[in-house]
Formats: structure tokens, sequence, C-alpha cells
């Protein structure tokens, strides 16, 4: 007869658990996952979960020989299974063949996904030894991967499984280098941990006392709280906290900082209304639905323009037609608000051709790193306060976390590798201070971590951008004049949109060279979630809408993109108007030649056949091209300060508040310092992103890693050499000038045979630390080019992209698989898909977002990889002692516009909103039947 | 996760007694891959108390051809499907349609039962209540059927009250084969056509009752395709698919059934094209006729139209492909 199951027995790598059924800690109850089990009772952590819901892949274990998602399997229902984990594939502490290969290839960036990859990898090659790419892919196609790990993924399986890897996407000529390490395939530091699951991510963390917060979200995207009604929760067995806005002190963040923690109105479908903290995730949750909440419903906008009307309500009585003040302060006291240079009326009149036209990128994306948000915080004492955080830049959020908490406390952030970030997590700061005031009431450790979905509605999205514009142009392409209406949604309140506008209104300058501006944005705010950090920081967003435009000129006059953007973008001794509200000359290197070789491997010159033209067609399947342009000053934007201390046996360590979000950066300071005192990367080590002991660091943000972080690890290891052969004169009776150091010893450059050891230079009671800071230079900028293919059945409005290729120019590649995966990422994070497919869809009757999961929220498969090639020259920069800029984060900016344009090119129509979705394609080709049937 | 009462049964027999006894109150997890999202995301109204484990069943995972006909039990797992000889010698639609369902991991672990049991997939009805939901919609509590007004992009072009699609694309392949599903209950059986398990508001099967197996005709079905569009590969749920079977003799169509996912609470049957194709030969000019009369009598809602375009273009390709 049907029966309850008193205990579960099973083997995990191996080794037979025979587990209760039951609470208890080492129990399972029925509701258990089996990667609950795994992760909490078994403390088996390298597997790991994401979306909890069976559609990323994270959770992947093998069971009885198949690849399965642990999230979807009750622990209850898995007697007699046999299950190995990512822990078990090491065999007497060697690594897997696969994994080996993993390391080789760099196939990994953040790493969370990995452990999941590996494992379906794995059950693919215990059947099939030898699979063929397309098998490959099909294996992998339930994995998600926000960074693109996939072109690495498929090259280290095929490799692991005998299969020679043929495929070169890296064009480069390469340079001459006397360097040891700069520049060559070294695996990065932390790559056996990544491929054996040992990586601690902040939810891999275990604390005594620890308790769980979860946050009571709003239903109504407008409305004030009435009345909150929390006793029924409170009451509840092991409810711990539950605290609303009447019991939190004013606690306000934003820029302005006027947004308030707990408010008593409500902005957004899933804005916080009370927050609670219980012993266990099960009970939070349970005390949520306890809370009895009486609204008082308020008229809600979503759209920006019609927010800016009179008659539409506001979200803050202080900001009239919903209009943010533009200033920032984090840029200084003259950010820049507006692009007004010239005289646009002259600009026009001076013009062979004037176009006007609207185009809106408002798909609001969100770029969905896969580890979620999450934190733990712990207020220790009435005046300290540490948090342990997830984010690319950790000393941030103590900034962030000051600057609202006041200097009466003293805030401690301890950064861990963050499972992707994209710009997103440094807007951490409700998560975090939802967890530290919980933790202030209750006295424990409290962790809170998103859900998936409060993740895609709740937390950082794309600003939306609308532009309607005019553009002055010559007949020979010279532009004379641009304005424009640019109105910028920010969803219900800015945190950081202000300064992606600065840096937006920058950029553009550097994209095309023109006098006459008249660009004045609005800063719109609306009820829906807020917009703001991601990667492309304000410029993505502004190219989306003002490339088109400028477009529809070229196509008038009958212009060549590509020669277009190769002759406008910045060229020494240009001036540009910058963040900061000052002009700066540029002082980099011309990037043409760069761009000609990547208009030279994709065909270019053969596949473009003019505006609104196919490249080719074949029946209902129609080619067409796209090109566009980015680039960023920011290669060199704000401070990075670092510590290298020397020790006497030998070894070096570099104190920098740096976590690894997946760039592999860490590794390349590593490898600077290294470089700079003539020791192996393994015998420099990074200190722990512990704002109690690094220096100040803005982080990895931008693409400033290499310019900025790298040259402050640098100076302060050149700071440090240069003490350790001052010191060292006295042995040789020669100048410091005479001397280096290799290895641990010093010697002589005349008379290498003569060595001495640190040790005997510092000697074995002292150590030696040099200190170096980066000073911001807004000087050069870095620059992408990115061409695109796609092929659109002009029938069924299907797109597919067929080939992407990049150019940039990077003066010296750091780690040759490092910058592939960042330029990889084009197909990640909110990049190339906003064109297509990627984005939030908000019902504009009740403000709920509707795609808060991982199957309604479009993101890039396995199986539907471009053919990608990234063609990167290496012109030095001589500013950089190992003379580098940085590239990644504009990976992703000039894809969007480059793949829309590819598109209309190809169906013959321009499509004014993205993304360009195969309802938005068909409609343009007036193929809907919706359209047809009002038309007949 | 929700919490609910854990029970397991061994046979059929242990299942249909359990299922006569808790009615609306269990409910059976088989793969498991979309029912636990149920208690995770918390977005009904009323949840069931118990939750019957059926992987022990092994009765209902078998394949065999008996009488004329393919028998698949209801436990089979999706990618046994799509591994097994005999689909793929006689079957290759059901291949097809298999290795379009979502991911690997999940067909490893999903059903036959499952897949075709599964919940709806609107955005509106499964609103989970971390985000202030769960929402009203004329399948839960309330009134209307939110995506009348709302974003129904991916909703149905016909329904009734609710517009929700049949979310399984076995059901879209499975009907074009003519299949029929055995139910059973304690002391009852009875065998219906696969697009009847679909009803506007829910399944049309009782709450005691279970499907047994699933029984396709052999012989007919000659020419098999399945076509499935999505935005991505794999993963997604089809914004239109179709799934169509051909037997020829002298050339002319001797017997067919075409079913569209996708635009339906059930897989929608073409019955009119059908009819116009029988004993016919195809040509440019039949195509077009059929293309216009697709869906010719259907309104859309206001974000859905661009799915006949769709739905049109994909039949005619198909049956150009057989010229």
């Amino acid at each position: 007869m049907a029966k309850k199951r008193r205990e579960v027995s099973l083997i995990v790598n191996g080794k037979k658990y025979t587990l209760s059924i039951g609470e208890k800690t080492n129990e399972v109850a029925p509701h258990h996952t089996l990667a609950y089990t795994l992760r909490e009772t078994l403390n088996l952590k390298g597997t790991k979960v994401s979306c909890d819901s069976g559609s990323c892949g994270a959770c992947t274990v093998i069971m009885d020989g198949e690849a399965v998602l642990s999230c979807t399997i009750l622990t209850i229902e898995c007697d007699g299974k046999n299950v190995v984990t990512i822990e078990g594939l090491e065999k007497d502490g060697e690594l897997d063949p696969l994994q080996e290969s993993f390391i080789k290839h760099s196939a990994f960036q953040c790493g969370f996904c990995t452990p999941g990859i590996i494992m379906s990898a794995k059950a693919l090659l215990s059947k099939n030894a030898s699979p063929l790419e397309e098998e490959i892919k099909e294996a992998l196609s339930g994995h998600f991967c926000r960074c693109i790990s996939h072109y690495q993924v498929i090259d280290a399986i095929m490799e692991a499984s005998g299969r020679q890897v043929t495929e070169r996407r890296l064009i480069r000529e390469g340079r001459e280098s006397s360097l040891k390490i700069i520049g060559k395939e070294i695996p990065r530091v932390d790559a056996k941990k990544i491929v054996t699951g040992k990586v601690e991510y902040l939810g891999d963390l275990t604390f005594d006392n620890l308790l769980y917060g979860r946050v009571l979200r709003s239903p109504y995207p407008h409305a004030i709280v009435k009345r909150i009604d929390k006793s029924k929760a409170e009451s509840l067995r092991g409810v711990r906290a539950v605290l609303t806005w009447e019991d939190v002190p004013d606690l306000r963040g934003g820029t302005p900082r006027f947004k308030r923690l707990l408010d008593r109105k409500v902005r957004f479908v899933g804005d916080a209304v009370a927050i609670v903290a219980a012993e266990t995730e099960d009970i939070a949750e349970e005390a949520l639905e306890k809370i009895e909440v009486e609204y008082e419903i308020l008229k809600p906008v979503f759209d920006a323009q019609e927010a800016l009307t009179d008659s539409a309500p506001l979200l803050y009585d202080e900001y009239k037609q919903n209009i943010l003040p533009s200033h920032t302060s984090l840029f200084g006291p003259n950010s820049l608000k507006e692009l007004v240079t010239g005289d646009v009326v002259k600009g026009f009149s001076d013009a062979d051709c004037v176009v006007e036209d609207e185009f809106s990128y408002e798909g609001i994306p969100n770029p969905v790193p896969i580890e979620p948000p999450s934190v733990i915080a712990l207020w220790e004492k009435p005046d300290r306060l540490t948090l342990w955080v997830s984010n690319q830049a950790s000393y941030l959020d103590k900034v962030t976390l000051s600057r609202i908490l006041g200097k009466e406390v003293n805030v401690r952030t301890i950064g861990l590798p963050c499972g992707g970030s994209f710009g997103t997590k440094l807007m951490s700061w409700q998560v975090q201070l939802f967890a530290a005031i919980l933790s202030k009431k209750t006295g424990c450790p409290v962790k809170l971590s998103l859900r998936k979905d409060e993740h895609l509605s709740t937390f950082t999205l794309r600003p939306g951008v609308k532009l309607k514009g005019k553009v002055g142009m010559k007949k020979d392409g010279t532009v004379t004049a641009i304005s424009g209406d640019l109105i910028i949604d920010t969803g219900y309140y800015s945190f950081s949109t202000q300064a992606q506008l600065a840096v937006g209104l920058g950029e553009v300058q550097i994209m095309v060279r023109c006098k006459n501006w008249d660009l004045r944005p609005k800063i719109v705010v609306t009820n829906r979630n807020a917009s703001g950090i991601v990667r492309g920081f304000g410029g993505q967003e502004i190219k989306c809408v003002l490339i088109p435009l400028l477009c529809r000129a070229l196509e008038t006059l009958n212009i060549d993109p590509f020669e277009f953007f190769k002759r406008n973008f910045v060229k020494v001794g240009d001036i540009y108007l910058w963040r900061d509200g000052n002009w700066y000359v540029y002082r980099g290197i011309d990037y043409s030649s760069c761009m000609d070789k990547g208009a030279q491997v994709f065909g270019w010159k053969k596949k473009w056949k003019g505006w609104l033209k196919p490249t080719s067609v074949s029946g209902s399947k129609r080619r067409g091209v796209g090109v566009a342009i980015h680039g960023n000053a920011d290669v060199g934007e704000d401070v990075s300060e670092a510590f290298v201390t020397l020790h006497p046996d030998g070894k070096a360590t570099l104190f920098s508040c740096v976590t690894e979000h997946g760039t592999g950066q860490t590794s390349n300071y590593i490898k600077m310092v290294a470089e700079v005192l003539g020791l192996r990367p393994q015998d420099v080590y990074l200190s722990p992103a512990d704002s109690l002991i690094t220096p100040f660091e803005f982080g990895p943000v931008g693409s400033r890693g290499t310019y900025a972080i790298g040259s402050a690890a640098i100076k302060a290891a050149e700071d440090a050499k240069a003490k350790l052969l001052a010191q060292a004169e006295k042995f040789f009776g020669e100048d410091a000038t005479e001397l280096e150091t290799e290895d641990g010893f010093v010697f002589s450059k005349v008379n290498p045979k003569k060595r001495i050891p640190w040790y005997k230079v510092i000697g074995w009671e002292r150590t030696i630390s040099g200190y170096g800071r980066f000073e911001p230079d807004y000087t050069l900028t870095n620059c992408l080019m990115a061409f695109v293919e796609v092929e659109v059945d002009v029938d069924t409005g299907e797109v597919e992209i067929i080939e992407i290729v990049n150019a940039t120019d990077v003066g010296r590649i750091i780690d040759p698989k490092g910058i592939e995966g960042q330029l990889n990422g084009c197909l990640g994070a909110a990049g190339i898909d906003t064109a297509i497919f990627e984005e939030i869809i908000l019902d504009r009757n009740i403000g709920a977002i509707l795609n808060p999961n991982l199957i309604d929220y479009k993101w890039r498969t396995f199986l539907q990889l471009p053919n990608i090639k990234h063609v990167i020259n290496e012109t030095p920069f001589p500013t950089h002692r190992f003379e580098a800029i940085g590239v990644g984060e504009i990976a992703t900016s000039a894809h969007p516009v480059a793949t829309f344009m590819a598109i209309c090119n190809a169906i013959g129509r321009w499509i004014k909103k993205y993304p360009a979705t195969p309802q938005r394609i068909l409609e343009a080709l007036g193929k809907d039947e919706k359209v047809r049937a009002r038309g007949s | 996760m929700r919490r609910f009462e854990h029970v397991e049964v061994e046979n059929l027999d242990e299942l249909l007694e359990l299922l006569s006894e808790f009615k609306e109150e269990a409910r059976i997890n088989a793969g498991g891959t979309d029912l636990l999202s149920l208690f995770k995301d918390r977005y009904l109204f009323n949840y069931p108390k118990v939750l019957i484990n059926v992987k022990p069943v092994k009765e209902l995972d078998y394949l065999e051809l008996v009488n004329g006909a393919l028998r698949i039990g209801s436990l089979t797992k999706l990618s046994t499907l799509a591994r097994n000889p005999v689909i793929i010698d006689r079957f290759p639609i059901l291949r097809e349609t298999v290795l379009t369902i979502a991911s690997p991991q999940i067909r490893n672990m999903a059903t036959v039962g499952g897949n075709l049991c599964q919940d709806i997939r609107c955005w509106y009805y499964r609103y989970p209540s971390s985000l202030g939901g769960p929402l009203l919609c004329a399948r839960k509590k309330g009134k209307s059927c939110l995506a009348v007004k709302g974003d129904n992009r991916y909703h149905a072009l016909i329904g009734e009250k609710c517009y929700a699609v049949c979310p399984s694309d076995l059901a879209t392949a499975l009907s074009s084969l003519k299949a029929k599903l055995v139910i059973v209950k304690k002391g009852a059986e009875r065998k219906i056509d696969v697009w009847d398990l679909y009803t506007p508001q829910g399944l049309g099967i009782g709450p005691d009752e279970v499907i047994k197996e699933v029984e396709i005709p052999l012989e007919w079905a000659k020419e098999q395709k399945f076509i499935k569009y999505t935005l991505r590969k794999p993963i997604d749920f089809a914004i239109v698919s179709v799934a169509s079977c051909f037997k020829f003799e002298g050339g002319r169509i001797s017997d067919c059934a075409i079913s569209l996912g996708g635009v339906s609470f059930r897989p929608e049957r073409l019955k009119e094209a059908e009819d116009l194709l029988r004993d016919a030969k195809i040509d440019e000019g039949l195509v077009e006729e059929i293309k216009r009369r697709v869906l010719s009598n259907v309104r859309p809602l206001s974000k859905n139209g661009y799915k006949i375009t769709i739905a049109r273009e994909l039949i005619g390709r198909v049956l150009l492909s057989l010229m």
C-alpha cells in the first residue's frame, strides 16, 4: 500500500548516505530538493543553485548516469539513486581530464555556471567519448552562462574528447616581447578552484546562528501603505524580526539621495513593504504571507513621455513632472548634464541634408548575472557593521553605505568571488541595508539573497531611452549639427542614471565629430523597477537610439556607415566634453587600422550593398549587415590604490580591494606584480578584498581594470622594488639602477652571477612595502567596432545572427583567453540580444513584470552560437607599464545597434523600436495579420 | 518551498486507490520538472495537500508494439522516446518533437504523462507570490483573463474566457499521429483523443483519473513533420508549432492530420485543411488556398496576430516540401 518514507538511502560520489525523513538539521524534509540536501545537509557546495526552477542548469549533477537538475528533484524520491557531483570527479587527488581541459582553455569566466556545465559534459562523454560539436552544443543547451564562456567550453570538451580544436577566434599579429608572464597563456590563479567547485561564493559561506531575510513586496505599482498588521507574522515560531517603514530609520539612497529604504509609499510592483528575518528561509517565506497590508491605491504612470505631462501622477512630490535633477556629485560640481555646444542653428543651415526621426531602446533588459544579488550582514556593535558582499567593486559598497549610515557607523565590507555582476551589483545598497538592519535588530548575522524572480523584477535594469532628434550632415559625411529630446526612463528611482547620462553624452562625442550639439536630456521616474548601472553605462543606451538617427542621414546621402564611423571616431588632438564637465584633448592612438582589418575579416566591402538593401536573398531568407562603434574614456577613470609587500622568503602580497567577477583580472594584477618583481605568479598572493586591510579601490568598472587598477598595482610593486634595490646597494657596492631582481634574488645586471636572496637584503624580521596610486586620466579611450551579419526570414520574422567580427586595439594583450572571453561577452549580459529578443516585459495596466523567470526572459543558448572573430591590434599605449588598456566593459555596447541596422538592411524597412521581435518585423513588412485586417 | 505531505506508490492500483481517496487534494509527481514550481512560486490560491511519488511505478514505463499500435506507458521518460529505435524508425516526429522540448537534463526526468499534463505557462496565471502575487485570473478566482487587455504575445488565438495555450509540444505531435490516451481510474478505463485532454479551463480528466498510456496507430503516418517556431533553441515553448502526418497513394494524399500548437488551449486539428487535402494532389494553388483558410475565422488578441502569419507560413512550407 502507499507508504510514507521514513528514510532515504542514496550514494553520493561513491559514499552511501542513509538520511532520516524529518525536520531536524541532518534530516531530509519531504520538500527538500536534491540540490538543497547536497549543499546544506551533506555540505557539498560545489553544486550551485541559481534559478531554482529547472531553467538554468547550474545545479546539474549526474544521477544513474544521466545529467539531471538537482533543483527539480525531491531528495525523498532519490532512494537507491547513485549521484555524482562536481566533488566526485577528482580521483585520488587527480583532476578529471575534462577539468584539466577546462583549465587549459579558461573555459569559464565568473565560474558560477561551470560545475553544472562540467557535469553535463561528463555525462555526455561517458556515453559518447567523441561527440561532434553539434552534440556538445545540444548536451549543453540547457545551461545558462551570462559571461559567455560557451566557445571556450566547447573547445575544452572537444579537446578532452580527443578532437582537434582548430577554431581560431582571436586574430592578432602579436608583438615581440621580452616579458615572461604578461601576454602568455597561463591559467588563471583560481582556475583549479573553479573547475572543482571549490570557489566559495557568498551562498557557500556558513555562519553560526545565521538568520534568513526576506522582503514583502508590493502588488501595486503606486500606493500608500495605510496600515500594516505584522502581529501574526511576528508570532510565528522561528520569526526573529518583522520590520516596516514605521520601524526603521529614515535611511535614504540614490541620486539625489531621495529614495527611502522602506517607505510609506510604494512606487512599483515589487517595491519593499516589510522585511523579515527568520531561522529558516521557509519560515521567513511563511511569515511574509501572514503580514496584512492595507493600501490606498494611486494612479500609476509607466510611460516616461506620459510621466512628463501635467496630468501624470507624481512619484515624488519634490520632483515636478517626474523629472529628476541631472546632476551627480560623483563627478564633481559640474557633472555633464547636457550636451550643448556650438551653434546648431548654423549647423543645420550648413547641412546638405537634415533628417528628423524617433527611435526607442526601451526593452529595459536585465543583465541577470547568474549568481543572485546576495549579502550577509552582521551588525556587531552599535558602531560596527560588517558585510560579506558579492560585488565587482566591494570597497564602493563601503562608501555607499557609509554615506547613507553616517560616520557614526564603521562599515567594513568583505568582497567575495562574484558570480557575475555586469555593473548591476554596484546597486546592492537596498539588499545590503535590509540585511544590516535586520541584523541590528536581531543581533545575528542575516543573509539576504534574492530569488530569481525578485532578481529579474526588482534588481537593476538598463535605462529606457527614447530620442526624438534631428541630424544635419554634409554630402561628405561631415556632421554639422545634432539636436534632440532625449528622454531617459529610470524607473522608480535613480541610483546612478545621472552618471550614466554624463558618460553616455561624453561617449557620443568620441564616436562622432560634431561641433554643434543640442541634446538636453530629461531623467524621468516611472512606476516600474529601477534602471541603473549596467555594462555599457549609458553609452550603449544612447547609441542605440542616436546611431539609427545618424543612419537616416547616411541613408539619404548614400554614405557607407563603416567609412563614416572610421572617419568620425576620435583622433589625436580632438576634444570632447567629459563626465566632469571639462574638455579633454585626446592623446591616444588612431584606431583606423584595427577598423580596416575588422572590415577585411568580415568582408564588409563585399557584403555592404547600400542602405536598406540585403546582402543576399535566398527565398524568404534575407541577409543583412550592420556596423557600429563604441569607445569610452573610462579606461583611466577614478582612483585606485594598492600596496605590495615583499617578504624575505621571496614572495609578495598585493593588497588591493578587488574581487574576481569573471574577467580574470585578479589573476592579471598578480601577473603584473609578478612581472615587475621577477617572480612566478604563484609566489604573489592577493589579499582578501577586505576594506579593513586594503586601501581604497574604485573597482573593475568601466574598462578601467587594466589601466587604472593595474597601474596602481604596478606602481606599488615598482615602489617596493625600488626600496628593495636601494636596500641592496650596500651588498653589491653598486647603484640601485645597476641592480635587478628575479625569483627572490637581487642580482647585478653587470655581473648576473652575483645574486643575493631577498632575506639577506630585507632580513628575516622585516618586510618591504610599496604603495601605488592611480589618478584619473580621461585623455585615452578604448574602441570596439562591431560588424554583424544577420539572416531574417521575411515570411516568419525569424532572425538568426550569422556572424560577428569585433575589431579593437588594446595596446598589449595581458591574457589572451581572458580578453577573448570578454569579447565573446557581447552575446551575453543584455548585449546583442537586446536587439532581437532580450527584454523585460512590463504589463502597462497592472505594472507587473511578466517574465521574471529564465524561460520567459530570453538569453542565448549553446545551440545559437554565431561565428565570431576578434581582430585585436596591439599598438603600444606608452603610459601603461605594459602599454595596455582595457576593453572588457564595452564589449556589449556596439552590438545591439549594429544588429538592429543589419535587420533593417535585410528587410528593407526601418524599425523604430528595440527589440526587433518577429512581431515588429512582420508589422514593418505589413505581414502582421492584425495590421492587414485593419487595412482591409 | 511550500510544505506538503509526501507519499509513494509502487503500482497503478495503489495510485488509483489514493487518487479516489484524495481527489483534488492530491497531485501526482512524476518527473517533477514542472510541478515543484507550483510549491516554490506559490502561484495558486489553493494547494494540494499530498504529493504522490509515482517514480517507483515501473509498470507504466514501457514502449511496446501490440495489436497494430505503439503503446507508450505514461511514465516513459522523454529522453527514452528520443532514443528508442522503434520511435526513430517509425515515429521520427516524436523524436524531432522531444528534442525541441526544454533541455536535456529536463528530458532525462520528464515523463510523457507529465508533459501532457503540465500546467499552462501563462505569465499572469504563473505570476509568483514573491512579487505581490498571485494574480486573480480567469483560471483562478478572477473574473477575466488578464491577457486580453495585457501582453498576450504568447497567448492563444483560440480560447474561452482563458487564453492560455496548451504548453505540450508532445500533444501537438501526438494529435497529428491520431493518438489516443488511455485514461484510468479506480474500476474504470476510457479512451480519448489527445486534443480532448484539454479544455479552455484546464485538463479534461477528473482528479481521480490518470493517463495510463498513449496509443498510436501504426502504418498510416508515412510522412511526418514537426516544425516549432520559437525565439530560441531549445528551452522555449512554441510560439507556433505544426505537426503533420500524411499518407500518399498514387501521388495523392490518402490520409492526413495536421495539428497546430501554440495557438489554442489544445492542439488544434485543422480539419478543414485536411478535408481539402484528402484525395488531392498538392500544387501551389492548393497550398495558397489552404494558407488562406487556416485560422481565417479567428480574431486575434491585441498582440498575437503575428501567430496567424507564422502558422500559415509554416503550414505552407510543410505542404510545399511534400510536392
